[in-house]
């Protein structure tokens, strides 16, 4: 499998298990879906069989680990947000995105992230009244 | 004429208006606070003050928010409305080539001569036009939509099957969740938070902003705003009338677009973004930095707002959900937006009519005198400012429905951009299809239900469109150099 075919390959198999969930779907609403994942399966087959040079380009671009780090990042996140609450668990967030991106200057990066945190809680806690999670375990103590 | 001019010389309408745009111009900025959520959030603000001033504060933040979305999407390419996305295409490649000062001068004269238009056509065409929107039926908005369609083969940058493969992943991932007409969940797989299938903005903020972001931890450009980017504001704004028809086209557009529910201003900044591509000797240009992109669509989404106002206070319905927020404040100040709005409150309307006309002009004022602050940002080393962009893409994200899966999924469609955007599949063309699915489905359905022959022979305004549409896409495919 080439690398730049990887996307077409991988929309090809999402719109398929859509293609197979659409039947199960009542008689009025099927069509439009299926005629949808139709034209994305029979689109992405011509541009793998019809790749160019530009497209072969994008095989020199390698994925790197540090891109997936985010992800780590927010899906730790979204775990611990509901025991440390909103604010603190966004802090380590932005902290140890700031310390991926630099590793230097730690006063640097805890004095910017308390900085930011600080000011969206005030913009949005306090002026624009949006709630966020508080945290159990700050409810507890 | 001397109650409007009474109204409009009222010290507390100048300060309501003032109020309301340096507020949402700033809001606006914000990802996840769209007009609708901030016109939502300011209205018990709004409880204190009389209905007249209430209601030209609350306007004033609509039209606020759809300048400040336009700020983010030039300087860090994050739109903050929906909108403004269209925006980014042009404003963001500006401030990579040092322009974002240039970029934000122009939107910000193109988005204020936009919105007067729309405005000036809302207080003298309010009525018929809103009369003649309510005559077209299924057909017509689907023909609309369809004809958004049309704006795909300009949005790419190369191979028109990649935009069109953008469109209709975006078409296919707004089917996902509770169908509006059958009230049947479709591709949910029985997980309770996707019954409401992805919201527009976790997605809009992952697909340009997030994916913008994930960049720099690849390439630990830790450098990249000052030194690679050169102050350049050499262009004058009063050159901004050499794209006088883009501006002119925009706003007509705007208006004439704002005015059918459902359709808004993300569909007219498309659709105007997409027609000055095709009339301009520059078109190469487009994508990649030409500020005749930023001047059509900020122009048609300003414009949008006049529009969307027409069937809202003339015959009382909503065309977009800000509009709907609004009648929920029209009603509160107990007034009935209407033909007896314009019988019993004139004063109300008229004060409107002047709080959006005086809205534009200080918005002209408020953002000339911040451009710079804001052009700041793009001066911002890319260590400090891509944290900053995920601590907004996270709360923004997260504000929409207090939802965790919309920040997860923002985050998803953010490593989905990244891919799209290395094969060069625009994601512009996967918002438009998100945008534009519900309405060209159930007004697909209902024409369906009705009899596609019948609904047609009815609306010839359709046929026409549709008509429009086809000669469009096929002279957009073969002015391409390149298809496959």
């Amino acid at each position: 499998m080439k690398s730049s075919s990887f996307i077409y390959y991988v929309i090809i198999f999402l719109s398929v298990v859509l293609l197979s969930q659409s039947f199960e779907l009542p008689f009025s609403i099927v069509g439009y879906s299926v005629f949808l994942s139709l034209l994305i399966i029979i689109t992405s087959v011509i541009l793998i069989l019809k790749q160019d040079e530009s497209d072969k380009e994008t095989m020199k671009l390698k994925l790197n680990k540090k891109m997936f780090l985010p992800l780590l990042g927010i899906i730790i996140f979204i775990i611990v947000v509901e025991y440390i609450g909103w604010f603190f668990s966004l802090f380590l967030l932005i902290m140890s995105f700031q310390f991926i991106l630099s590793r230097k200057k730690y006063i640097s990066i805890v004095l910017n992230s308390s900085f930011w945190i600080l000011l969206s809680f005030l913009v949005f806690e306090k002026v624009l009244h949006l709630n966020f999670p508080m945290g159990k375990i700050w409810e507890l103590l | 004429m001397t109650l409007f001019l009474e109204v409009i010389t009222n010290h507390w309408v100048v300060l309501a208006v003032m109020a309301g745009v340096t507020l949402e111009i700033i809001g606006g900025a914000l990802p996840g606070l769209s007009p609708s959520t901030a016109v939502a959030l300011f209205v018990p603000f709004s409880f204190g003050l009389e209905p007249m001033y209430a209601l030209v504060f609350l306007t004033g933040i609509y039209l606020g928010s759809n300048y400040g979305g336009s700020i983010t999407a030039i300087l860090i390419n994050t739109p903050g409305t929906p909108s403004s996305a269209v925006t980014a295409i042009d404003g963001y490649p500006m401030t990579k080539n040092g322009k974002a000062e240039l970029a934000l001068k122009f939107a910000l004269v193109s988005s204020c001569i936009g919105g007067l238009v729309g405005v000036i056509i809302l207080i003298f065409f309010a009525f018929p036009l809103a009369k003649l929107a309510l005559k077209l039926g299924p057909a017509s908005y689907f023909a609309l939509a369809v004809f958004g369609l049309s704006t795909v083969p300009g949005l790419g940058k190369g191979n028109i099957l990649k935009s069109f493969l953008g469109l209709f992943i975006g078409l296919l991932i707004a089917t996902i969740g509770t169908d509006t007409i059958s009230g049947e969940s479709r591709f949910t797989f029985d997980l309770d938070f996707l019954f409401d299938g992805f919201h527009l903005v976790p997605m809009l903020i992952g697909l340009f902003a997030v994916s913008s972001a994930l960049e720099n931890f690849i390439m630990i450009k830790t450098k990249h705003s000052t030194e690679d980017i050169k102050k350049d504001s050499s262009s004058k704004v009063e050159s901004i009338f050499s794209y006088w028809k883009s501006l002119l086209r925009g706003s007509s557009l705007g208006t004439i677009i704002g005015i059918f529910p459902g359709a808004g201003s993300t569909i007219a900044s498309f659709i105007s973004y997409d027609m000055a591509k095709k009339g301009s000797l520059n078109h190469k240009n487009f994508g990649h930095g030409e500020v005749e992109g930023v001047v059509a669509s900020e122009s048609a989404n300003s414009a949008s707002v006049g529009g969307a106002l027409i069937p809202l206070l003339s015959l009382g319905i909503p065309g977009s959900a800000t509009d709907a927020v609004l009648l929920g404040a029209f009603m509160l100040h107990d007034l009935e937006p209407g033909p007896l709005l314009f019988k019993y409150n004139l004063n109300v309307v008229y004060a409107i009519f002047g709080g959006l006309l005086l809205a534009n002009i200080v918005i002209y004022f408020i953002g000339k005198s911040l451009n710079k602050t804001f052009f700041k940002i793009s001066q911002v080393p890319a260590e400090k400012l891509t944290p900053l962009i995920l601590l907004l893409a996270v709360i923004g994200s997260y504000s929409v429905s207090y939802s965790l899966f919309d920040v997860l999924s923002c985050f998803l469609f953010g490593y989905f951009g990244q891919l799209l955007n290395k094969n060069k599949i625009p994601v512009t063309t996967v918002v438009l299809g998100f945008v534009l699915s519900t309405m060209i489905e159930e007004n697909l359905r209902r024409m369906l239900i009705i009899g596609v022959g019948d609904q047609l022979l009815k609306e010839p305004f359709a046929i026409i469109m549709l008509l429009i549409t086809f000669v469009m896409l096929g002279f957009s495919i073969f002015r391409r150099e390149k298809i496959i």
